[in-house]
């Protein structure tokens, strides 16, 4: 990654050397070593910056380079560490041999950071809070589920919350709170090397199918799930409008941007690395057993006798939650990767090929992906850089969650089933009907179909022209453009044996889903930059288009002839869905930066914004942005010099939310009469006037870095205000219309930020760092100009979000109300944090391991309202309060208190143990420069009261505010890896 | 360093920054195509140049919001008048409410189950109102067409305001509604009804201006109404009414001239008229028809009243009222109902709105209130023809007080469960009084919608 960059930014200073005065070289070997530890670093890059020829260093640290004349620099980059200019002279002789040592970057002010659309900028310049993650700290120490879930824990400020165990992930990402109430996208912007990723969830139809409801139950995980984490270089976060508004009209809600892997010059290497592992539930419930005195609680009459014989007669014969959630699923990963190249083209090659198996079988979840980065350089002014990525990706994420009247999910349907029935099919294949509930969950694991398959193709280009450059200053052009083309196919499928289907006209039911996403980004940029004194100025100015299509197909058929689930062979044909959707932006953007001498660094900018997903589809809105971050230490007063940097920072910014398609079109619903088709006009209005919604916010902030890096300390504070919210609102009955889309709320968040790295410990045989994070956030709703209102979830007796001037809108409530609600709760946390180590010891091996602690937050759980009804909660027959009554009919009133619960939770998130084979062995063994192996687990710990599978969870996927229900959820799972590394 | 290398980068350099230029302004630069929706027709859309198939689209969507209110209004203001007991088994609302009992003395704001007959009409309002803004603005057709357009819509649209009218009273209604957010002032009884006539005024002058009639209408207006000489006469009707309730009995009898009023016995002649169509899925059912004799409890049946009051031999109660094996109770009410409506046949029978026997009926009633010349007997060779076609003896009536009884009585079973006719009669005649209030009270008029006077306090 600091290759690309260098190669962009720093092309005024390469000068091709076409005359061949190159009599005279000199070989240099070099060693490059960790300055405190000593230990030599493997994969160091040292690019000769006169001629761009490089090497990189092997497993002993060394490399050998050979240079023309008789002197020139070296720049030598490691990530981690602080990049070093070296300069060497031959002095006469032909060999000349070099130690560099390498002081780590503990607090990573070397870093490069975006900032502009098209500039970056040192972390230790930065005016913004923005968190990176590396490529170490994202998949180093082990596999997640998808990338969302590998962020978890990792950046303070950000919640993000696994809606589930199932195969594939699918995780709410909240970025600094609320962003939005409901309109438009709640999840970030993802830009993977420019191109602006669709991370849309597809619906599949299963809520239907399953009788659950609308698409939010479907369970899908959204499409930032396709990618590999494995590819990844780099994660900038930008969390906030403050940073986030030079992305203008769609960054409310912040921006990832993510930068894959590239090439670097010198000799190929190869890299192959083979992950094997297994995936078992991480907490388990334990149903409660059964006995005849329960029955004759449940139960009365003759129904009881028979449920008493049958008692008799087996026992406590079956454990369900053992039979569905009891699999070992087996993981494997395989990844290859080639990197090389000359000092004019670099590529980046990798295939990897996943396979998850989940812990009900018939689950899983296969990733098969295949990377090319390219770069050129075309001469010493222009350079091309191509991304392509193809990546398929195929899930079968089972039938769980809420259900109505058909039995399809297996968590609410065994939630009925007693141990002693047993539902296992005969030695004939043919499935027992469930007397308890509407299907036989045998039959649904394993004959129902819910498979979703993904074709990918992501494609980047850019090129950079350098077209003007002097002493003092340079002008660049810079164009990219990205395109994201993904096609899904999904099918859904209960077969016409079903228990469930049998009882309907119609048995046999299945959707059919497919899907066309196509997103165009395209930009232009100039970048002048300019010396003046010790004041750098950078100007940039530039424009940017954007276009998405996107095309969904679902029909479904009824009345299936046997084991068929073509349409042709349904007896009732019905489109279940059909819709298009088109989206054209366009940005204007300018920027200026100022730097002083590094003392204090300016930044003023806006970017102006058109989208025709906003009511007015051709008007600009604004977005400015404004920074200032001081170095406290670059002035010449600041002589302590036990801390090297101590910033303090402050930044301002406006973002704009992305509406959703379809609501700012007043449309014609179709009606019949006398056989005739009428237009008529619907009774849902839009103000004329409706704006988008917008975000601003401000933070302040200070960064400090003390001993050498040793200790680095980051502090924000930050107000985000969420403005213009558009809610329903009800006019006069004599308008003809009852809900009018306006601009109606403004949302408020405040947060803290808190992040502290360490490194106490450094010498050869052991070294240490630490990270320990911290982060809140407190969100109100500042304006309700409609009445207020509750919403989300079940309705009232089971908890409902109360929209309301001076609470947060996460906010639960519920019944009695006497004559207001009873307040139960508030979906967000009280505060996270997390603590990140990394132990190398005993020369070889490394140890990391991530803790996340969450405080507070509540949860609507309404799993245990099933077991209750089913006699199967755990502490179903006990007497907590010993009046007599057993627990499970002791429930209290029935109100909200008995459902929302407390989501605290403690996590053992990731641990990894790896040693590195001795050189001397690796030599032997393929020829291969470094061999590697490892053991690793995700999610092995999870202490909490929370009392069904996992605090982190949401039915309705990912939601701004309805975030923390759960209805007996795809149970999560902990994945355990023995890990092979090959380097060559 | 060569100048000439210095010098192809350059060019090159530029080269690229032309291209990428002309690749954005390929499209355009800074304006983006505007989508419309793509799944649906818009309103923006046939805003901008409506075709001829988007306005036949909107002209049928205008006839099925017009139909909206037939249902709540015969069962609401059927109700208030004691033409018709709701007996609704599910809900005792449909009883204790309407027939103000208990604590009902009088209609609260968000009356049970009324927004049939005051937020459907203003649907199909706001349905007139896209219409007429779509003519206004699309060059697909001439001005003759346009009129036609014009002038059915405001004829539809004007008949719309005279059901929430009819419930609010003195309350008044809104009658400017063509912005939701803009809702303009509340208009008095007999403002409102001005307006109402100044509106079916300005249509058929809009009619005068078209030649023929460029859209498909229903069989609810049939090949005689469909025209433009037919929508004129059914225009005129529709004043007729209004002026008798606005008091202007001149002006019913001049604009009676130019309806379809038609003075010949005859059941033909009396069911003349226009109509609410209905059919098999996906089009609606008739909300009024119940199979005779259904074993049900929740069913409209005739008030006992209409059969008490009854002249024997009357061929109309024969005709509308089907005596049923098993009475009809209700929880609410003591007395049992032994008679259903008859009228249709099946759920696919249209529902008549707007009759020549009405006509008939309002001549007769302008001309007692004329009082002029020849008035009072043409009155009573009026009402005579009604008699005879349903086979009662001719009656001889002198004075006006005896033409408007006799007037109010035929109108109670001529237009019996058409709209609420006889509660509306007596209530502007001051004879409420001598409804049967059996059981409850009967009242004079709704409260006003909880969001009409939220929307006044929240925006003065």
């Amino acid at each position: 990654m600091k290759k690309y960059y260098k190669a962009t930014l720093l092309l005024p200073l390469f000068l091709l050397l076409f005359s061949s005065n190159v009599y005279s070289q000199f070989t240099l070997n070099g060693t490059v070593i960790d300055a405190e530890s000593e230990e030599p670093l493997f994969g160091v890059t040292v690019v000769d910056t006169e001629t761009g020829d490089g090497a990189a260093t092997d497993i002993n640290g060394q490399f050998s380079l050979d240079l023309p004349g008789n002197a020139t620099t070296l720049r030598v980059t490691y990530i981690g560490y602080l990049t070093k200019n070296v300069e060497v002279e031959s002095n006469g002789t032909s060999i000349v041999e070099l130690v560099i040592e390498l002081a780590p970057d503990i607090s990573r002010l070397d870093e490069v950071v975006v900032t502009g659309l098209a500039s970056t900028v040192k972390r230790s310049n930065l005016a913004n809070a923005v968190s990176t993650v590396s490529s170490k700290e994202l998949a180093g120490t082990t596999i997640g589920q998808s990338l969302d879930n590998s962020l978890s824990g990792k950046i303070a400020g950000v919640n993000i919350n696994a809606n589930g165990g199932s195969p594939g992930g699918g995780s709410n990402v909240q970025l600094r709170g609320i962003s939005t109430l409901g309109t438009g996208s709640s999840q970030p912007l993802y830009i993977i090397d420019g191109v602006y990723v669709d991370n849309s969830v597809i619906s599949t139809g299963r809520s239907s199918v399953s009788g659950a409801g609308g698409s939010s139950q479907d369970d899908v995980a959204s499409r930032i799930s396709d990618i590999n984490p494995e590819d990844i270089e780099s994660i900038e976060v930008l969390k906030g409008p403050s940073a986030a508004a030079i992305y203008g009209g769609r960054a409310n809600a912040g921006v990832i941007i993510i930068n894959t892997k590239r090439g670097q010059a010198g000799e190929t290497r190869v890299s192959v690395r083979q992950d094997i592992g297994f995936t078992s539930a991480l907490n388990l419930l334990g149903f409660d057993e059964w006995s005849e005195e329960k029955i004759d609680l449940i139960y009365s009459g003759q129904r009881a006798e028979t449920e008493k014989a049958l008692f008799r007669q087996n026992g406590n014969l079956l454990d369900y939650e053992e039979e569905f959630y009891g699999e070992n699923g087996l993981l494997s990963n395989t990844q290859i990767s080639a990197s090389g190249g000359n000092e004019s083209t670099q590529f980046y090659v990798s295939a990897g090929l996943q396979s998850e198996e989940g812990i009900i079988k018939r689950t899983g979840f296969d990733r098969n992906n295949i990377r090319l980065n390219l770069d050129h350089s075309i001469n010493k002014n222009i350079s091309v850089s191509s991304t392509s990525n193809y990546i398929r990706t195929d899930s079968d994420r089972g039938f769980t969650g809420n259900q109505n009247g058909t039995g399809g999910s297996i968590g609410y349907n065994i939630a009925y089933v007693p141990s002693y029935f047993d539902l296992r099919p005969n030695e004939n294949g043919v499935y027992p009907d469930n007397p308890y509930f509407a299907e036989n969950p045998y039959a649904l694991r394993d004959n129902a179909v819910n498979s979703q398959l993904v074709n990918r193709f992501l494609q980047s280009l850019r090129v950079d022209v350098n077209l003007y450059s002097d002493e003092n200053s340079f002008l660049r052009f810079n164009t990219q453009v990205g395109l994201d083309y993904l096609n899904s196919n999904s099918e859904i499928y209960f077969p016409e044996f079903f228990q469930s289907q049998q009882a309907s006209a119609t048995p046999g039911d299945v959707i059919h889903g497919k899907q066309d996403n196509f997103n165009l980004n395209m930009q232009a940029f100039l970048v002048y930059n300019r010396d003046v004194n010790n004041v750098n100025f950078n100007t940039q100015i530039g424009y940017t288009r954007l276009f998405e299509e996107s095309n969904r197909l679902l029909t479904r058929g009824r009345g299936l002839a046997p084991g068929q689930t073509n349409m042709n062979q349904a007896e009732v044909q019905s489109i279940f869905g059909q819709n298009f959707q088109e989206v054209s932006e366009i940005g204007l953007v300018a920027q200026e930066e100022v730097n002083w001498d590094d003392k204090i660094i300016a930044t003023l900018g806006v970017r102006f914004d058109k989208s025709t997903l906003n009511a007015s589809q051709n008007e600009f809105y604004p977005f400015p942005k404004a920074s200032l971050a001081l170095n406290l230490t670059s002035f010449d007063f600041w002589t302590f010099d036990k801390i090297g940097l101590f910033k303090l920072r402050t930044a301002y910014g406006e973002t704009g939310g992305k509406a959703q398609f379809g609501s700012t079109f007043e449309a014609l619903q179709g009606v019949n009469i006398g056989g005739g088709f009428g237009s008529v006009i619907s009774t849902r209005a839009i103000d004329p006037d409706l704006k988008p919604e917008t975000a601003s916010e401000i933070e302040f902030g200070a960064d400090i870095s003390a001993f050498d890096g040793r200790i680095g300390l980051e502090a924000t504070y930050y107000i985000k205000n969420v403005s213009d919210l558009i809610l329903d609102l009800s006019p006069a009955a004599s308008t003809g219309i009852n809900a009018i889309a306006t601009n109606a709320a403004d949302l408020e968040n405040k947060g803290i930020e808190l992040a502290l790295t360490a490194s106490p410990y450094r010498s050869n045989n052991l070294s240490w760092i630490t990270r320990l994070m911290y982060w809140q956030n407190d969100s109100e709703l500042t304006r309700l100009d409609i009445p207020s209102f509750d919403d989300g979830a079940f309705g009232l007796s089971l908890g409902q979000y109360l929209f309301r001037e001076g609470f947060s809108p996460t906010t639960i409530v519920g019944n009695p109300q006497d004559p207001d609600y009873t307040f139960y709760g508030d979906a967000q946390p009280d505060y996270q944090m997390s603590w990140y180590n990394e132990v190398s010891f005993l020369g070889n091996f490394e140890l990391s391991f991530l803790f996340h602690y969450q405080k507070g937050g509540d949860n609507i759980n309404l799993s245990n309202f099933l077991l209750d009804g089913g006699g199967n909660t755990p502490d179903w027959s006990g007497d907590d309060d010993g009046d007599g009554v057993v627990n499970g009919q002791d429930r209290g009133p029935f109100n909200p208190g008995r459902f929302v619960e407390d989501a605290s939770y403690l996590k053992l998130r990731e641990v990894g143990l790896y040693y590195t084979l001795p050189s001397e062995i690796t030599s032997g063994i393929f020829s291969a420069e470094r061999i590697r192996l490892g053991v690793s687990g995700k999610n092995l710990l999870l202490f909490s009261d929370y009392s069904s599978y996992d605090p982190e969870v949401s039915n309705f996927g990912a939601q701004p505010v309805a975030q923390s229900v759960e209805v007996t959820p795809y149970p999560s799972s902990r994945r355990v890896f023995f890990h092979i590394n090959l380097d060559f | 360093m060569s100048i000439m290398n210095k010098t192809n980068s350059f060019i090159v350099g530029t080269a690229i920054v032309l291209l990428s230029i002309f690749m954005i302004t390929g499209c355009n630069l800074t304006d983006v195509d505007e989508v419309i929706d793509p799944n649906n027709p818009s309103v923006a859309g046939v805003l901008n140049d409506a075709s001829k198939g988007e306005l036949q689209n909107m002209v049928t969507g205008l006839e099925s919001r017009h139909r909206g209110y037939v249902g709540n209004s015969t069962l609401l203001y059927g109700s208030f008048g004691r033409e018709v007991w709701a007996f609704f088994e599910s809900d005792p609302r449909f009883t204790v409410d309407w027939l103000g009992q208990e604590s009902i003395t009088t209609p609260y704001p968000n009356f049970f189950a009324s927004g049939g007959s005051y937020n459907t009409p203003y649907q199909a309002i706001k349905q007139a109102n896209l219409l007429i803004e779509a003519v206004e603005n699309t060059t697909t057709i001439n001005e003759s067409e346009a009129n036609a357009y014009l002038g059915f819509a405001k004829t539809i649209k004007a008949f719309q305001y005279l059901i929430p009218l009819n419930g609010q009273y003195q309350n008044g209604i809104r009658f400017d509604v063509d912005e939701p957010l803009n809702p303009g002032p509340f208009l008095s009884y007999e403002d409102a009804l001005d307006q109402i006539l100044a509106l079916l005024d300005e249509a058929y002058s809009d009619l005068n201006s078209a030649s023929t009639i460029p859209f498909n209408l229903t069989d609810g207006f049939g090949e005689e109404f469909g025209t433009v000489d037919g929508l004129k006469q059914v225009n005129r009707a529709i004043k007729a009414r209004t002026s008798i309730y606005a008091e202007d009995f001149d002006g019913a009898l001049a604009a009676l001239d130019d309806s379809f009023l038609e003075l010949t016995a005859g059941e033909q002649s009396m069911n003349r008229g226009v109509r609410h169509v209905y059919g098999n899925p996906p089009d609606n059912f008739n909300p009024l028809f119940y199979p005779l004799d259904a074993n049900t409890n929740q069913i409209m049946v005739v008030h006992p009243s209409m059969i008490e009051d009854a002249e024997p031999g009357d061929q109309r109660v024969e005709n509308k009222f089907f005596e049923r094996t098993n009475p009809v109770t209700n929880a609410n009410v003591p007395e049992a109902a032994s008679y259903q409506d008859a009228r249709f046949s099946s759920n696919t029978s249209s529902i008549p709105y707007l009759r020549n026997e009405e006509l008939i009926l309002i001549y007769a009633e302008a001309l007692a209130q004329r009082g002029q010349g020849s008035d009072f007997a043409d009155a009573e060779a009026a009402i005579n023809l009604i008699r005879t076609t349903w086979g009662l003896t001719p009656v001889t009536l002198t004075t006006f007080d005896e033409i408007i009884d006799q007037v109010l009585f035929e109108r109670r079973y001529s237009l019996w469960a058409e709209s609420g006719h006889r509660w509306i009669d007596a209530r502007r005649y001051d004879r409420l009084d001598e409804i049967s209030a059996r059981y409850g009270r009967v009242f004079t008029q709704l409260a006003r919608p909880v969001s009409e006077t939220n929307w006044d306090n929240q925006n003065d």
